[in-house]
């Protein structure tokens, strides 16, 4: 069935090639279109202002003079459209005359509004910004790439999406960020990371397993300390990201769009002169916050290692020792302090005719880690190709591969690999630096010598990936104000991951196990499929002067998951050896199956009248293999109306362009991950006998899959100048049937249930300002103010409350109770059998702050400011470092008793690791020249059309009264509850570099 | 009729776009795959729903081995927390002090804290054995694959291991009591009173002892390495009389004690020498994919986690001891613990690789549990048989025969210094057997630091209902 499955999915792709190929003879009726476009108030030409036919779907985009030029349009009157950043969009018509030339000039206002700019709203359609009834978050290259240069997407939206929360997993190069768009989703048991949808594919966004939790000591794989896939993308070559953050919006995504759906789509090209632009990056990246570890003496020494005990003796000799011969090491310093090379090339080449256009692109992008031997490479090449085989059949093809190396590196949460941890437990007078040989001494303070396991240690990945997108829009239909249309795609995302983790077996830490060396293989491939196919309907009813606009749609959607992980493991290995038949243990760690398939159909119907009222019913039936029902389609319906005030008669005020109302319900669901609905037999094995042992798991027979309903109301002001607008929104998102774990009495022999035993709500307020409070030929000043505050609370718990998460109660964990947000952290000490209450890893609000100033024509000056607010943070590095007396703060002596603050804190219990983690960062700064047209096509007689050079900073500033590296940290990468733990985790860095810009 | 060029341009279109129609359904049509998804089972394990329908034979035997390896399961972690509570061993771990602050006492509260520190060994481990057994007995009443004789060594095995596990949550709760009737996990029986409970899961035993006459000569299903001297119904139900042996004296029926010993001969042997003492049931370690000796750590390593020895085992040891090589082993250089006041001389030397078994019960039990249940009855002769089973310990350990005063006082006061030394860190005896006779006041003088002896667990969290 798999096979079947596969196979017919890439039928589907051959049966879109089958459309695209009766050629039907084209018209000898054909015109040509040529114009220039300006600003409305300066007369400058505006280059890269984006043309569009909407009827034909075919465009161009104005070179550097303004200029555009598009053949081959079929004669008749077209719909025409310009946009661009900054600008109101045009829309009018265009009549063309066959064979003749046709001159089409267009002025585009200044504005802060983008009333016309296109934004998702069926799987198959899009509309007007302004008609749209959501709050839909729209952000283009400009805004992502345009400032700093973003290693990955996730770390290129950060900050950037009102009602959105990203937590950086650490500063690992190659990023983990995990993503919360409008609060929490699920308690754990669903997707709590966004559907991500690239030029129409599914993309695979899992944290790879690769067993670094098994070598360094840890438990559970979640604390393997992956990158999150999305990594893989290329931000250079993103168009524009549409975020879909609530139920309201992301109801025909159905069953998996409860965390929210985010559509990705990348460059094309457009019709007219071949454009080639390259740039290049090159920068460094250093830590961001040195702690600066406390210094030692001896009393202190006989204080950490025991009074007058052996060690205590050992290490009072090295300290004198260190101080005779003035080698004290800043350790923190030797492990962090490497400056960390940036090089990002990219290359594209884009251009075409009004028949094929095409958009092809190279790139390279090297970042290495403030520790040595850490870093994180990207190599992609992309084809994007559109062509027009009539006027009634389009085809687009984006295909992407991708390769990707990691060196994770060793840190977080584990004694026997971390290094992270190791140079906590390191006070500044060990000895650690390797002889004349190589020979690294042992570490008398921690069982592994951290430079040691930096030189010998591997923690690598390397990802070879593949995306490959096909859509046809073939036109069945078009006369008398109908048209139908069917638009098919197909999408596929084969990714094939190895890493590698692996101690040798000299180092200090393996020594001291039975088998010294260790090394686990791991091999995930992963493929999804997915096709779509929608027949849209468009017609117009009503007299000229009273019309409504009526599209309706339907739709078929199939999605296929095939992923399967290998994990083998030698101990015992011949020095030098990594491959596992060189060991005297050899181990099929782990072998994980996934099968998943799930199945849409899709109706939609919207009326437009006249853009003064527009509404939109719609439904979704699907089913999932996830579920524990697998056969059953669950409804999601949604509904949502836009009034657009400013549009009516009535309305009298001129100074205002857009006054918009709108309200948008939804319903969305959520799947179980897999393996949740099997009751399962597990294997063990005694004295060579293979055993079953009952899983300590079992399921609730009438298991539903979750759900969410997002209702949102909102507003959106524009000034007619174009000078400010402002978008607010309330929303109201429910998620009920939570599937929990739900801890079963220990007595039945069952740890946990899987049942739908909970309700919870978030509410929350958006609001975004735009303001362009400077316009002057020579100085204008965009600005962007954001603010959103989500408030999580559990409204309904079928079970008793109970604790989740973290290390336990003694080390802070969350709070699962009626009235209580899930993010709540409590802890020991139990008070009238109570926990104590510490706060909450949800901020109360976050805001951020985007300028964008444009001075004399030719500078360009941006920042990003983000600011989030009275979340809490667990540092458990603090255990570490208290325990070993390298915290800042150890030496000191707050209540003056004579014990250092150290050893004596005056937090109890779990209070004593819940930090503020309330932070102000300058996440994005940067400052860009562009070369004078005129000089440079003097200079290189056009052969260069234009050259910008920049110098850009991320994470330059962070304010935080946090007591760890960065407040922003996740211990267990992309959980759903447990972001804001930080055990020992990499670093954050600061990223400065110089851009340069060439376009030929 | 004359076609214009235009409406034939049209005609052609929509032949065009019905063929393309045709094709479209016919695809979809042909590829029923993409609209009827067969169900996905589980392609990683079996599900219990299999097993519970008339399972095979070879169903049944997994289902018993993987009752060994639940009864294995936690052996190891058991050891380190009663023996910790005991102050038979500290355990070091570098990165975690909890085992030292919370375990002894130093910080946490064993008999408060509802979730107390990594206490699963005592409490939801055991019991998902139990449910393994209890899985097992029901597998057995739904099968048409096994003979009645066949059913009964199964059900005689399940309920001997059974009793085997209820022993550890019971002792670790104690006076909280616990749950006995947990077979159907939606419906769990109430909490029984220590005594109650006691009394429960001796019937149990006895009713495996029971199910083990009836069960004929051989079991149909092989056991491990470790339980290879009770691979047969008979020898199955010898164990069975041992474990019900103990728990004879955790009740205080030193006569129902006597009973079992003298039902579990001949593993029961009243004799001297090493090998007579470790003559016993086993739990089997091996490699991967099997499961290493939790408590083995090569000698002198210095591991981020290890069970030391606690310095009062070393010094309140009897000169000339046999043990005290066998069992403790003098490292090159000591280890330090921020939270231990001393530093460590001794790790354990029991197990000499990775593959070592750890024991499950031995005759060097039985026979301390013959001489205390002999005390206590009383009376000379008993007293005198009781020092004879004594001697045979001090004699295996080079040790001379007793030679203090021959009463219930001064003889109970010798089997604890005998079964501290004799039954070191395998069960957790020395709490146990200190808290039987009020004495745990003893461990605390031993303690070494300003730490807790705890006298049992909190009823655990998930019992609870609230945190």
């Amino acid at each position: 069935m798999k096979n079947r499955s596969l196979i017919c999915s890439t039928l589907l792709l051959f049966v879109i090639g089958f459309f695209a190929s009766p050629v039907i003879a084209q018209s000898a009726q054909e015109g040509s279109l040529q114009g220039v476009v300006t600003d409305a108030e300066t007369g400058d030409p505006l280059p890269g202002v984006n043309i569009y036919l909407s009827d034909l779907q075919i465009g161009a985009a104005t070179d550097t003079e303004g200029n555009f030029e598009i053949d081959n349009i079929p004669a008749g009157s077209h719909p025409i459209r310009a946009s661009f950043i900054g600008y109101q969009t045009f829309e009018g018509t265009v009549t063309i005359t066959p064979s003749e030339i046709t001159t089409l000039d267009i002025q585009l206002k200044p504005s802060s509004l983008q009333l016309g700019e296109l934004v998702v709203s069926g799987v198959a359609t899009s509309v007007k910004r302004g008609n749209l009834a959501n709050a839909v978050a729209k952000i283009d290259a400009e805004e992502l790439t345009g400032s700093i240069s973003p290693p990955t997407v996730a770390s290129a939206l950060q900050g950037k999406i009102v009602g959105t929360n990203m937590v950086s997993a650490g500063g690992a190069p190659g990023g983990g960020v995990d993503i919360k768009l409008r609060g929490i989703s699920t308690l754990g048991a669903g997707s709590s990371q966004p559907l991500i949808i690239v030029d129409g594919v599914y993309l695979n966004n899992t944290e790879l397993q690769t067993g670094l939790s098994a070598v360094s000591g840890q438990a559970s794989a979640a604390q393997d300390d992956g990158a999150n896939r999305l990594a893989d993308l290329n931000p250079d070559a993103i168009a524009s990201i549409e975020i879909l953050k609530g139920p309201s919006a992301a109801a025909i995504y159905g069953a998996r769009a409860n965390a929210g759906v985010v559509i990705i789509k990348t460059k094309r090209g457009s019709a007219g002169e071949t454009q080639v632009s390259f740039n290049q990056d090159v920068g460094y990246s250093t830590m961001l916050n040195k702690l600066n570890y406390a210094s030692w003496s001896e009393e202190k020494i006989e204080r950490v290692f025991g009074e007058g005990t052996a060690l205590a003796q050992t290490a009072k000799e090295a300290y004198r020792n260190a101080v005779a011969n003035g080698n004290l090491h800043d350790y923190e310093d030797v492990i962090y302090g490497n400056e960390g090379r940036i090089l990002n090339t990219q290359l594209s080449v884009s251009g075409g005719n009004s028949r094929t256009q095409f958009f092809v692109s190279g790139s390279f992008m090297d970042e290495e880690g403030i520790i040595r031997k850490t870093g994180f490479s990207r190599r992609s090449i992309r084809a994007n190709i559109d062509h027009r085989l009539s006027d009634y059949v389009r085809i687009s093809s984006s295909s992407n591969y991708i390769n990707t190396e990691s060196q994770r590196g060793w840190t977080g949460n584990g004694s026997a690999g971390s290094v992270a941890q190791a140079v906590k437990y390191t006070p500044n007078f060990a000895q650690l630096f390797p002889d004349g040989n190589g020979n690294y001494p042992d570490n008398p303070y921690f069982q592994l010598n951290p430079l040691e396991l930096i030189e010998y240690g591997l923690n690598d990945q390397d990802v070879n990936r593949f995306l490959q997108s096909l859509t046809a829009d073939v036109t069945l239909y078009n006369q008398n104000q109908h048209s139908l249309r069917l638009d098919l795609t197909a999408g596929l995302d084969f990714m094939n991951s190895t890493t590698m983790v692996y101690q040798p077996p000299f180092i200090q830490y393996q020594q001291s196990l039975p088998n010294p060396g260790d090394v686990i293989h791991s091999t995930t491939k992963a493929l999804n499929l997915n096709a779509q196919a929608f027949l849209i309907y468009n017609t117009t009813v009503g007299s000229d002067d009273n019309s409504y606009d009526l599209t309706s749609q339907i739709g078929y959607a199939h999605f296929y998951k095939d992923q399967q992980l290998q994990q083998v493991r030698g101990r015992g290995l011949i020095p030098g050896q990594t491959n596992v038949e060189n060991a005297s243990l050899q181990e099929i760690y782990n072998q994980f199956f996934q099968s998943v398939t799930d199945v849409g159909y899709i109706a939609q119907q919207k009326v437009n009248w006249e853009d003064k009222v527009i509404a939109t019913v719609g439904a979704r039936l699907d089913r999932s293999t996830l579920n524990a029902d697998q056969e059953h389609f669950y409804f999601f319906p949604k509904a949502s109306l836009a009034l657009n005030l400013a549009n009516f008669d009535f309305w009298g005020v001129e100074q205002l362009q857009q006054f918009k109302l709108r309200v948008a319900y939804g319903e969305t669901g959520g799947l179980p991950s897999f393996g949740a609905t099997f009751e399962a037999l597990n294997s063990g094995v005694i004295s060579g006998n293979l055993g079953l042992v009952r899983s300590s798991r079992t399921v609730d027979p009438n298991l539903r899959p979750e759900t969410a309903s997002g209702l949102e109301f909102g507003t959106d002001i524009g000034l007619s100048s174009g000078r400010a607008s402002i978008s607010a929104t309330y929303y109201i998102k429910s998620v009920y049937d939570l599937i929990l774990d739900q801890q079963l009495p220990s007595s039945s022999g069952l740890q946990v249930m899987a049942t739908n035993a909970a309700d919870l709500q978030n509410r929350g307020i958006e609001l975004s300002l735009n303001v362009i409070p400077i316009q002057t030929d020579n100085f204008v000043w965009n600005a962007t103010l954001n603010w959103w505050k989500n408030d999580a609370e559990i409204t309904n718990l079928k079970v008793p409350p109970f604790t989740t998460g973290g290390f336990g109660a003694a080390l802070g964990t969350f709070y699962i109770a009626e009235g209580y947000s899930p993010t709540t952290i409590v802890g020991t000490p139990v008070e009238n059998g109570r926990f104590t209450f510490y706060g909450n890893t949800q901020p109360d609000f976050q805001s951020s702050f985007f300028s964008n100033i444009h001075l004399f024509g030719n500078w360009e000056f941006n920042f990003l400011w983000s600011l989030s607010y009275g979340q809490k943070a667990i540092n458990l590095s603090l255990l570490f470092s208290d325990g070993a007396g390298t915290t800042p703060d150890w030496n000191g002596d707050y209540d003056g008793d004579g014990v250092p603050n150290g050893m004596d804190r005056q937090e109890e219990g779990a209070g004593l690791y819940v930090d503020d983690a309330t932070y102000l960062k300058l996440r994005e700064t940067s400052l860009y020249y562009t070369v004078p047209s005129q000089f440079l096509s003097d200079l290189s007689n056009d052969a260069v059309k234009g050259v910008r050079l920049g110098v850009s900073g991320s994470n330059l500033l962070l304010f935080s009264g946090y007591s760890g590296y960065d407040p922003e940290v996740s211990e267990f990468g992309n959980s759903a509850l447990q972001t804001g733990i930080g055990v020992a985790p990499y670093p954050s860095a600061r990223q400065v570099m110089f851009h340069v810009e060439f376009d030929f | 009729m004359i076609f214009k060029p235009d409406t034939y341009f049209i005609m052609k279109r929509s032949i065009y776009h019905i063929s393309t129609a045709v094709v479209f359904v016919l695809f979809f049509v042909s590829c029923d795959s993409l609209l009827n998804v067969a169900p996905v089972t589980d392609p990683n394990n079996p599900s219990v729903e299999q097993v519970t329908q008339n399972a095979t034979k070879s169903e049944i035997q997994s289902l018993v081995t993987g009752l060994e390896v639940r009864n294995r399961q936690g052996a190891g972690s058991r050891i380190e927390l009663l023996g910790s509570f005991g102050r038979e061993v500290w355990i070091f771990d570098f990165i975690d002090g909890r085992f030292m602050t919370e375990w002894l006492g130093i910080s946490g509260n064993a008999e408060e804290n509802p979730s107390f520190f990594a206490d699963g060994s005592v409490y939801s481990t055991p019991y998902t054995a139990i449910r393994q057994a209890n899985l097992l007995l029901k597998v057995v009443e739904n099968t048409d694959n096994l003979s009645e004789q066949e059913k009964e060594g199964v059900r005689g095995f399940a309920k001997t291991i059974k009793g085997y596990q209820f022993l550890i949550p019971l002792l670790a709760q104690y006076e909280n009591g616990i749950r006995v009737d947990v077979s159907d996990p939606n419906n769990l029986g109430p909490f029984l009173s220590y005594d109650e409970a006691l009394s429960e899961i001796r019937a149990m035993l006895d009713s495996g002892y029971q199910h083990l006459q009836n069960a004929g000569d051989n079991f149909f299903f092989a056991l491990s390495e470790g339980l290879s001297n009770f691979s047969n119904p008979a020898a199955m139900a010898q164990l069975n009389r041992a474990i019900a042996a103990r728990a004879a004296v955790y009740a205080e029926d030193w006569q129902g004690a006597l009973d079992a010993l003298a039902d579990a001969e001949p593993f029961f042997e009243l004799a001297a020498g090493e090998a007579v003492m470790n003559k016993g049931a086993y739990f089997s370690y091996g490699e991967p994919p099997g499961m290493f000796n939790p408590l083995f750590w090569p000698r002198n390593s210095v591991p981020d986690h290890i069970m030391v020895v606690h310095p009062s085992v070393i010094e309140d040891t009897l000169a000339g001891d046999l043990r005290i090589d066998r069992k403790f082993f003098l490292r090159d250089t000591p280890l330090n613990n921020p939270n231990a006041p001393v530093p460590v001389h001794y790790q354990g030397n029991r197990f000499a690789t990775t593959q070592s078994p750890i024991p499950m019960i031995r005759n060097e039990e039985l026979i301390l549990i013959y001489a205390e249940a002999k005390t206590q009855l009383g009376g000379a002769a008993n007293l005198s048989d009781a020092v004879d089973a004594i001697n045979l310990i001090r004699n295996t350990w080079n040790l001379a025969d007793y030679s203090g005063s021959v009463t219930q006082t001064a003889l109970i006061d010798e089997i604890l210094l005998q079964r501290r030394y004799s039954l070191w860190a395998e069960w957790g005896h020395r709490w146990i057997d200190m808290r039987r006779y009020g004495r745990l006041d003893e461990i605390a003088q031993n303690d070494m630091l300003v730490g807790t002896i705890f006298t049992q667990f909190a009823r655990p969290e998930s019992e609870q209902g609230q945190n």
